[in-house]
C-alpha cells in the first residue's frame, strides 16, 4: 500500500468557527489534482440547543487532553486513511465555548468510491464518540452539567 | 516513585483538583495508585464505584488497571469521554 502524503492526512483541534463550505471546498480542490477521487463524504456536527436532560442549554464547553486528544485524533486519521485506502481526510474538532448551532466537528473523507468514503466517515465519527478525550458541558439557565455516555 | 496526576471532566470537579503529584511505591499498578487515592476516604472512594466508567492513561495512552507505572509518568484519571 503507498504512504499518503502528510498533507491528505488532516487532524486538528481548534477553539474558532468551523465553516464546512469553505473546507469542503479547499479539501476537494486539494485532493482532487489527478481526478482519481470518486467520492467525497463528509459529516458536520451541530450544537443543539437542548442538553441531555431535555434543558435549554446557552453555551456547550468541551474540555480536552492537551496533547494526548491531537495525538489519538491523528492516530483514527491516520488508521481510516490505511484501512480505507483513502485519498485524503480530515478532521477538524472544535474545543473550548461554543454556542447551539455552532460546528462541533467536521468530518471529511475523499476516496476513489463512496463505500470507502461513508465507511471511513463513519469509522472516524464513532471513534470521535468513544476514543477521544473530549468531555463535553452543558451551561444554562438550569446550571452546568457533563454530558455522559 | 513519583507520578504526576491529572483529572478531567466532571472528575476534576468532582474532586476539587487538577493536578498533582503523588509519591507511590515503586513498580506498583494503576490499580494499586487507585487504592491509595481512596484510602483518602471521602469523594475519592468513588475513584473504585465501577458505575463511574472511570478511564485513565499513562502517558498519553489508554491504560488498563494491571499497568505497572513508571518513575516520573503522567497518569490521567477521566471520565467515559463525550466527544463527537
Amino acid at each position: 500500500m503507498t504512504a499518503k502524503p502528510a498533507s491528505l492526512i488532516s487532524s486538528s483541534l481548534t477553539t474558532k468557527a468551523l465553516d464546512p463550505s469553505r473546507r469542503g471546498s479547499k479539501f476537494q480542490q486539494n485532493i482532487d489534482k489527478t481526478h482519481s477521487v470518486g467520492a467525497i463524504y463528509s459529516f458536520v456536527g451541530l450544537v443543539r440547543s437542548i442538553g441531555q436532560q431535555g434543558q435549554p442549554i446557552d453555551v456547550l464547553e468541551l474540555e480536552h487532553y492537551p496533547g494526548m486528544t491531537e495525538t489519538k485524533l491523528r492516530q483514527i486519521a491516520g488508521y481510516a486513511a490505511q484501512n480505507w485506502q483513502l485519498i485524503g481526510i480530515d478532521v477538524c474538532h472544535r474545543i473550548g465555548p461554543m454556542c447551539p448551532g455552532d460546528v462541533i466537528v467536521h468530518v471529511i473523507v475523499g476516496a476513489s468510491h463512496r463505500q470507502k468514503a461513508y465507511e471511513a466517515c463513519g469509522y472516524v465519527v464513532e471513534q470521535l464518540k468513544s476514543e477521544i478525550p473530549l468531555w463535553k458541558k452543558e451551561i444554562g439557565n438550569a446550571g452546568a452539567s457533563w454530558v455522559t455516555p | 516513585m513519583l507520578v504526576h496526576l491529572l483529572y478531567f471532566g466532571a472528575l476534576r470537579e468532582t474532586l476539587g483538583v487538577e493536578q498533582e503529584d503523588i509519591v507511590i511505591p515503586a513498580n506498583s499498578k494503576l490499580t494499586d495508585l487507585l487504592a491509595l487515592l481512596c484510602d483518602r476516604g471521602g469523594i475519592w472512594e468513588t475513584l473504585q464505584d465501577p458505575n463511574r466508567g472511570l478511564r485513565a492513561a499513562i502517558d498519553q495512552e489508554f491504560a488498563e488497571l494491571d499497568d505497572v507505572l513508571k518513575d516520573g509518568c503522567e497518569v490521567a484519571l477521566f471520565p467515559p469521554v463525550t466527544g463527537g
